[in-house]
């Protein structure tokens, strides 16, 4: 007998072996919880209705996004310097409050 | 359950009958708990990943294109379950919770007189990407391509897979037999 024919058997055995180990897994191990079909029939109901809730969810928000870009574009077309103040308002309470939060830091870093 | 009746109750579960799915969840939730069990080696595990298997299939139905058959597609959701679940675990420190889950199926074993053979042991031990591979491939009877799409690999891997955990099952069973 050749090695690789040596070698071909022990691998089928081991096949063989782990065939039966794994059926008699499946007698010995069964599912604990397995439901009826009514449960089952409710928990489908239940998940497609917060299934449909969830996408009413995202359509509402990407009307609000789409809208809030569109009228955002409309003001800046429609009133440029309104929409520079308000632009300019915005970067000045950014940079203020980037300018309050480092200051605080250092002043707790010194502390310490 | 027949292949057409399958079929039909899948159109219909498609087409928004909960009573349709229902009845292929009910009919499908043993096989899929039996194979998890033979991945993660534990029952709680098994019952848990079958459970939240069933919930993916519910929520996507629909995306169910037909090409391969039902079971198969089951397989593939409770796979990427597992993998995802054996990742998070990896990164809380894995080692001792895979030896919990298969100290738990052994005890399952204990408990009905049954004997725990060296091969449940070192099959165990097995890197689970390995076991799934020598599962789907001698057990289930899949191809390698057939493999590669339900994990996602190609099926050069798959192959390697089943062929690298093979032989360490013979090098660990020589061993034992020493």
């Amino acid at each position: 007998m050749t090695n690789k024919e040596i070698y071909d058997e022990s691998e089928e055995r081991i096949i063989q072996e782990l065939s039966g180990e794994w059926n008699r897994l499946d007698k010995l191990i069964p599912p604990n919880n397995a439901l009826s079909q009514a449960t089952w029939e409710q928990r489908v109901q239940m998940i497609w209705k917060e299934k449909k809730r969830a996408r009413k969810r995202e359509d509402l928000l990407f009307l609000l996004i789409a809208l809030t870009v569109i009228g955002g574009g409309l003001v800046a077309y429609s009133f440029p310097y309104v929409y520079a103040i308000v632009q300019g308002l915005g970067l000045a309470v950014a940079v203020g409050v980037v300018a309050v939060t480092v200051h605080l830091r250092r002043g707790k870093r010194y502390e310490t | 359950m027949s292949q057409e009746r399958e079929r039909a109750l899948i159109q219909q579960a498609q087409k928004g009958d909960s009573a349709a799915l229902a009845s292929l969840i009910h009919d499908h939730y043993s096989f899929v708990f039996k194979y998890l069990v033979k991945i993660s080696m534990d029952p709680k595990t098994a019952e848990d990943l079958a459970q939240d298997t069933m919930v993916r299939c519910m929520e996507n139905i629909e995306r169910y294109d037909g090409s391969s058959s039902f079971s198969s597609w089951l397989i593939t959701i409770a796979t990427r379950l597992f993998i995802d679940k054996t990742r998070r675990r990896k990164r809380e420190s894995n080692w001792m919770k895979q030896q919990e889950s298969a100290r738990r199926l052994r005890w399952h074993y204990e408990n009905q007189q049954e004997d725990w053979s060296d091969l449940m042991e070192l099959l165990s031990r097995l890197p689970a990407d390995q076991r799934i591979a020598i599962l789907l491939k001698h057990y289930y009877g899949y191809t390698y391509d057939e493999i590669g799409v339900l994990l996602s690999i190609p099926p050069g891997t798959a192959k390697s897979r089943v062929s690298c955990g093979l032989s360490e099952l013979r090098k660990e069973v020589g061993r034992h037999d020493k």
